[in-house]
């Protein structure tokens, strides 16, 4: 289940004591990712979906662009979804539905359904129709009833949560919108937050709290830099991945490793590989 | 007594009613289609019932009197590899239609009850509860604006068998005819048990199943029609 005993879960308290990640773990965590990707794909009996939510700048895209450098390229894909929409969606959750993984393969949410409720919430606060209110309530159902369908056929949902300091989340914004490659980057919807962050903030606690289940818990690493909530994360997806691929992580980097230097001294001699 | 043994399959309605009632419900089908369309709303219409029980008659009658842009039929078979890898219920959810279109389906995600089950290529447990998923996906259509509608299209075992000999003899339709249907006409008492299950437990108060007496197809397509347009103009 969730770590929402932990106080980051708001954003509001933020150690700034957090140990740098070295290069050398975070090179072990890739490693042990790989395998088990590795293993899934080999088993075919488990998809994983990882969604990603939180304020833009908080690292996100730090995170899964760390993720993705050692994962085979044929077995995992990255969503960006789109801006929220405004107005009524015709089906809340058709897009999510037609990007699920086959099995064995990893599917990365960057934003999700959460973050549309969230913006529909948002726009709507000033009207505060009743059968809008409804009609939004049915949603988180429908998100709940979406993720357990998942996890009984076969898919591992994780959540993860990223919290930063607003005073953070500007200061990184405004370094974002000074650079060239970065400022094209940004999206609508991070712009959108700081308009509204302690709402946006609130609805996201509100909503997460709502959908945590033992079958699509939720994930709130500390908040801290890039380098230190890719490591937090990372520890937590090898935690579930070995847990539901019944696989220890370790020993399969070492076999693979092993397998390695086999195939190397094999060329190395001259003989078929 | 189950659903199906109540219903009266000797209901039938001559060449001439027939013709002018279709005449009336083709010409007005279009006008509630686009009405739906003009409110940038879908529709579901999901077809099942036994091999030759007259759905793709019944489906050509409907479309023929659409406009073309407005629908799209889409047949169901089994599973492909890329399809079996994913959420049973994925390759329906693929095929939705966009806002204002309707989609029809030739056979559906009941099939996870009724063929996956008798045939067993769904567990119990997997079979057991795609009666919730399948109505909750169902909720989740009419949670968006989209009308369903569910059809079982019911005929008895002789003229079931009169049908396939038809099938059988005819140059135009013998390609329909096939091992699977007599092996699956082996088996049903299997199928009669799975469609009452199915029948009773995924027939919601917005989305109900509606039994169609398919012994006569004029009948058959009638009903199926009328049922479509009040749908439509209820919507």
């Amino acid at each position: 289940m969730t770590n929402f005993a932990d106080p980051d879960v708001d954003g509001s308290v933020v150690s700034d004591s957090q140990a740098p990640a070295t290069k050398s773990l975070e090179l072990d965590q890739k490693d042990r990712l790989a395998c088990l990707l590795r293993e899934a794909v080999a088993q075919k009996k488990l998809a994983t979906i990882v969604i990603f939510e939180g304020a833009g700048v908080a690292g996100i895209l730090h995170t899964i662009q760390r993720m993705c450098q050692t994962l085979d390229p044929r077995h995992y894909y990255v969503h960006h979804f789109p801006e929220p929409v405004k107005h009524r969606p015709v089906l809340f959750l058709r897009e999510y539905w037609q990007k699920l993984p086959l099995m064995g393969d990893l599917a990365i949410y960057d934003g999700s359904y959460y973050h549309n409720w969230i913006a529909a919430e948002l726009a709507a606060k000033k009207s505060q129709k009743k059968a809008e209110k409804k009609y939004r309530a049915g949603l988180i159902e429908e998100i709940k009833n979406f993720e357990r369908t998942l996890a009984d056929n076969g898919y591992l949902i994780l959540k993860v949560r990223v919290a930063r300091r607003e005073k953070d989340l500007k200061k990184d914004l405004k370094k974002d919108r000074s650079s060239i490659i970065r400022k094209s980057l940004l999206k609508t919807r991070v712009r959108e937050l700081f308009d509204d962050y302690d709402d946006y903030v609130k609805n996201l606690t509100k909503l997460a709290r709502k959908t945590d289940a033992p079958h699509a818990p939720w994930f709130v690493p500390p908040a801290g830099d890039g380098a230190v909530v890719a490591t937090a994360v990372f520890d937590y997806l090898i935690a579930r991945l070995e847990e539901a691929l019944g696989v220890d992580s370790r020993s399969a980097v070492a076999e693979f490793d092993a397998a390695m230097d086999r195939v190397r001294r094999m060329r190395a001699a001259g003989g078929a590989v | 007594m189950s659903l199906l043994t109540q219903l009266n399959l000797n209901q039938s309605l001559g060449e001439e009613e027939y013709r002018k009632e279709l005449k009336e419900l083709q010409n007005a089908l279009p006008a509630a289609a686009v009405r739906l369309y003009k409110q940038r709303r879908s529709a579901v219409l999901v077809f099942e019932g036994q091999d030759a029980a007259g759905k793709g008659g019944a489906i050509r009658r409907l479309t023929g009197a659409l406009l073309p842009e407005l629908y799209r039929v889409i047949p169901i078979a089994a599973p492909e590899p890329s399809e079996k890898a994913r959420h049973y219920l994925w390759r329906f959810w693929r095929q939705l239609p966009d806002p204002g279109r309707m989609a029809i389906f030739d056979r559906s995600w009941y099939g996870r009850v009724l063929v996956e089950r008798v045939e067993g290529f769904a567990g119990p447990a997997e079979w057991g509860r795609a009666y919730q998923e399948i109505n909750e996906m169902e909720q989740a259509f009419l949670n968006a604006g989209m009308p369903v509608a569910k059809f079982w299209l019911q005929i008895d075992q002789d003229e079931q068998a009169r049908r396939f000999e038809e099938r059988a003899k005819s140059p135009l339709k013998q390609w329909k005819f096939t091992d699977e249907d007599v092996r699956n006409r082996a088996k049903w008492p299997q199928y009669e048990a799975a469609v009452n299950e199915m029948l009773a437990k995924t027939n919601q108060k917005d989305a109900p199943w509606h039994l169609v007496e398919a012994n006569d197809k004029h009948f058959a397509r009638i009903k199926v029609l009328r049922t479509v347009l009040e749908l439509l103009e209820r919507a």
